[in-house]
């Protein structure tokens, strides 16, 4: 590896006046089973590399696949520095970095046995159960290694991290999983399924039978939080969007009640986001976005920090518009690492509290909402109907839809779980607040 | 190329030694890319990437494998590797054997479609894009008093493709055209926003007249005002009530709401890797067709568009000669007045269904190629229910709402949703006003029982990008530029606002 980025320093430098580099490499083993059919699949050192070229002044983005083909960026530069648009950096950011810990896990091939006998035993817990018609189970053992290398720096900023991430999908809808920066023990996991097939509601419940009309209590699951503040309340922390006065935010306005905390924190080490640097090689901080129910901090990039005359918050990531792979993405402002502070209350005594409400796992096309607003209304994929306290059932498929506005829900919030879910680049709670069915 | 080829039928000799089937699917995407997000431009002149995928089979076990590093110890190394971990597939029965069908015969060994105008023609790609982005900003400013921002996102492709089988090679050259523009407009407190997208298998033809002043092309023109004049409607939109919503008798969507509906509600259904899960809320995964999923004037097509009779390889986001297994692809005609009529199948699952593949398998970049659609799109089977214009669609609806436009949809088992960019009420056959966007929803299997009457031509060319799988797919949808579906208890339209 060093020898090729010692190659490919040699060809950036003799093309380019400043460059900077950001690269991937990662090895993927898989084992998975659908409703019973076993399968084992496998990624080797698969790389993407996304490269940022100054040529007088003209900035120009590059994207190759690894760092091995020192010709196709041979290549790729005689056309990158004819094109490009006016820079509004001088040059690349060096600094001094903390490095963080790489997180290894020894990828023996009795691991990779017993990860295989984890999938064969969960799938018979699963699949003898009365309450799952079709399942998936999976596990991936992931070996990533991210590197960031600008020309004035001296060496690069990398960080190795191996995880295992363990996932089960039921009934086409309800989903447990696990992220694991250790070697999972076999029971841990076991248990953790039986638990949740246990916890499945067994009976459909139709819109119409429990008649909740307004608003009603709702409990967020920790991967909606994620969509609803990454995909609707992050476009209006981003400066990009303040400057250009779509974003509905203002410092210090009172945005949720006192008890939430809201924040990005890239230096978070239980999470697999954290990074010494961003994308544009500036150091990682801590950045609180909403602190005791106040909006304290827009985030920014280099780049939109620089036109605005600010100080970057180290957030400046390579943010796909819609779909394409992060080395065609541009720099753009992005939230790196979500925190959200947790509560006092376990999940289990929220829901004893609720008269008429619903615990919300997954909505259908939350991606289609307005960010521009902050609207949405989608129905619900798998959600689980309270009444007085107790879960009656779950949302009968295809009769169920929410609506409501993300500033509106967040200034609503009745409170946060105790427990937190990790999710590799955000740490969350459940969210109780109010909204409408 | 070649020198693949070379590597990888060198791979297919060695892996052959073990295993009883195996294929290399290797792919390569060359691309021009530029993007305007607010105030910022982003220049892409050149960016490359491939991606190399390896499928075996033995004693009915299947491995497989993504490989970084296409290299002859790359692929030496990964055929180690899937040795090694076929060793922990535990023994399979008669249910759980993986076979892979053959695929369809073909004369051909390579497909191609030359672009019109391409990297190659030494294009200037400054002056391009900063034509490209001015003129849009142009069309859209005149369309409106208001002001406008707009944000764009285009690539062009080149895009081959190899397949190396125990059995055959064929290979694919295509290009990907592709173009996203969104508006935003605001009037005091209210925002609102539309998409327009274009994306066809051309090369920058599909956006420009020529290469030397970069002049938009009529289609591209005449989408973007369309797109930006509905983003000044949206400022005078209203919303509705759910009450007021299911008093309507009609609503009628256009080429891309049904197609997204249409992608959402069914397409996912007929893939037949979901229908073997048991995770269709149409097919049973024992494949029984003749179920009805729609009144007796749908027919579902998967593949090409039809035009006069025959198939057009030049339009359609999703259109490709051959899939990624090799098979040629083949118009899918998944529904027939009304009535399940056919799978999307790879080459798995056609040997599972004992059936021919019809070339449905498609892959992002080295991933395992999984059921997909290509283009889907609704074509009507009764020409007496099929009107020149809206005008005719609308002549006795009493109250009824026009949706169009979608920024996508999802899909579960038994539901799915499509968002709608704009709506308009329409009163005694005449259009009333502008609509909030908002979403519509409907149980899948009955989503398309009411659909009764259509109006215009078939259209396909609104893009998108189909996730299933974690694996990003270009796909066209469409319909008649008009679908009239008459309100049921199995659909929900909720309006923003």
């Amino acid at each position: 590896m060093a020898k090729t980025i010692n190659s490919i320093k040699r060809v950036l430098n003799k093309f380019v006046d400043d460059w900077e580099l950001v690269s991937t490499s990662s090895s993927v083993f898989s084992v998975s089973s659908a409703n019973g059919k076993f399968e084992i699949g496998s990624e080797i050192g698969v790389s993407q590399t996304g490269i940022r070229l100054i040529k007088d002044g003209v900035l120009s983005y590059m994207a190759v696949n690894g760092l091995d083909s020192v010709d196709v960026v041979r290549h790729g530069l005689k056309l990158a520095v004819k094109s490009g648009v006016k820079s509004d950096i001088e040059a690349f950011y060096s600094s001094n970095y903390n490095q963080m810990p790489d997180v290894n896990i020894k990828k023996t091939s009795s691991l990779m046995k017993q990860l295989s006998n984890i999938v064969k035993k969960a799938q018979k817990i699963v699949s003898s159960s009365s309450k799952v018609s079709n399942f998936s189970i999976s596990i991936n053992l992931s070996s990533t290694e991210k590197t960031v290398l600008t020309k004035l720096m001296d060496s690069s900023v990398k960080r190795h991290i191996d995880a295992i991430s363990f996932t089960v999908y039921v009934n086409s809808k309800d989903f447990d999983f696990k992220i694991f920066t250790v070697e999972p023990k076999e029971e841990e996991i076991l248990y953790a399924i039986e638990t949740f097939i246990n916890s499945l509601p067994k009976k459909p419940v139709y819109h119409k039978e429990v008649g909740f009309k307004g608003e009603i209590d709702v409990v967020f699951h920790p991967v909606m939080v994620d969509s609803l503040i990454k995909g609707l309340f992050a476009y209006h922390v981003y400066y990009d969007n303040v400057m250009v006065n779509n974003s509905r935010l203002h410092v210090n306005d009172k945005v949720a009640p006192a008890f939430v905390n809201i924040s990005d924190d890239a230096l978070n080490l239980s999470l697999l986001s954290a990074f010494p640097c961003d994308d544009e090689a500036v150091p990682s901080r801590k950045n609180m976005i909403v602190d005791k129910g106040i909006f304290k901090s827009y985030l920014s990039s280099r780049a939109v920090a620089r036109k605005a005359n600010i100080k970057s918050t180290g957030n400046g990531m390579r943010y796909p518009v819609l779909s394409e792979p992060w080395n065609k993405a541009p720099i753009r402002s992005k939230i790196r690492a979500l925190v959200i502070e947790n509560g006092k209350r376990e999940l289990e005594d929220i829901v004893l509290r609720i008269q008429n409400g619903l615990i919300v796992n997954t909505m259908l096309g939350l991606h289609t909402a307005n960010p521009l607003t902050g609207d949405f209304a989608n129905p619900l994929l798998s959600a689980y109907i309270v009444v007085d306290g107790e879960i009656i059932g779950y949302a009968a498929p295809g009769t169920w839809m929410i609506k409501g506005n993300i500033f509106d829900i967040l200034k609503d919030t009745q409170g946060f779980s105790k427990e937190r879910l990790n999710l590799g680049s955000s740490l969350l709670p459940y969210w109780h607040t109010r909204i409408k069915v | 190329m070649e020198n693949i080829e070379k590597l990888l039928k060198e791979g297919i000799k060695e892996a052959k030694k073990f295993f009883d089937k195996c294929y290399f699917l290797y792919e390569a995407h060359e691309s021009i890319e530029a993007k305007k997000v607010a105030k910022e431009e982003f220049i892409f002149p050149f960016s490359f990437s491939n991606g190399l995928y390896f499928k075996a089979i033995k004693n009915g076990k299947k491995v497989d494998i993504k490989i970084g590093d296409i290299t002859k110890n790359g692929v030496r190394k990964s055929i180690r590797e899937l040795k090694r971990m076929f060793r922990l597939v535990p023994r399979v029965g008669k249910k759980t054997r993986t076979e892979l069908a053959e695929p369809l015969d073909s004369d051909k060994k390579r497909y191609v479609i030359k672009e019109g105008i391409g990297f190659s023609d030494n294009i200037d790609i400054d002056k391009m894009v900063k034509t490209l982005f001015s003129e849009i900003g142009d069309i859209a400013r005149a369309q409106g008093k208001e002001h406008i921002d707009y944000d764009v996102w285009f690539f062009s492709n080149i895009e081959e493709k190899l397949i190396v089988d125990s059995d055959f090679i064929r290979s694919e050259r295509i290009p990907r055209t592709f173009i996203q523009v969104i508006f935003k407009t605001k009037r005091k407190e209210k925002r609102a926003t539309t998409r327009f997208r274009l994306g066809n298998p051309m090369g920058l033809e599909m956006l420009f007249e020529n290469k030397k002043n970069f002049e938009l092309s009529k289609r591209l023109e005449e989408g973007i005002a369309k797109w930006a004049r509905y983003a000044f409607e949206l400022l005078d939109a209203k919303t509705l009530s759910s009450n007021e919503i299911e008093d309507v008798d009609y609503f009628i969507l256009d080429y891309s709401a049904i197609g997204v509906f249409i992608h959402e509600a069914l397409g996912h259904n007929f893939e037949a890797d979901i229908i073997k899960g048991g995770s269709s809320g149409i097919i049973p995964a024992s494949g029984r067709m003749n179920t009805r999923i729609g009144s007796k004037c749908v027919n579902i097509y998967d593949g090409p568009i039809v035009e006069n009779g025959s198939l057009n390889m030049h339009e359609g986001f999703g259109t490709e000669f051959i899939d990624d297994e090799g098979t040629p692809v083949q118009l899918k005609k998944l529904a027939i007045k009304g009535k399940v009529n056919e799978m999307i199948l790879n080459r798995e699952t056609a040997a599972y269904y004992g059936l021919k593949p019809n070339g449905g398998a498609w892959s992002e970049m080295g991933d395992e190629p999984i059921c997909r659609m290509t283009n889907t799109y609704l074509y009507p089977a009764d020409e007496s229910k099929w009107f020149m214009t809206l005008k005719g669609l609308l002549k006795g609806v009493k109250k009824g709402i026009i949706l169009m436009g979608t920024k996508g949809g999802q899909v579960s088992k038994d539901g799915m949703t499509s968002s709608i960019q704009i709506g308009y009420l329409v009163k005694n056959g005449e259009i009333v006003c502008p609509l909030n966007p908002g979403s519509f929803s409907a149980i899948s299997k009955y989503a398309l029982r009411y659909v009764d009457a259509f109006a215009g031509k078939i259209r396909i060319d609104d893009a998108g990008f189909c996730g299933k799988g974690g694996q990003t797919r270009p796909v066209g949808d469409g319909g008649p530029e008009w679908t009239r579906i008459k309100n049921n208890k199995y659909v929900t339209l909720r309006l923003q606002g």
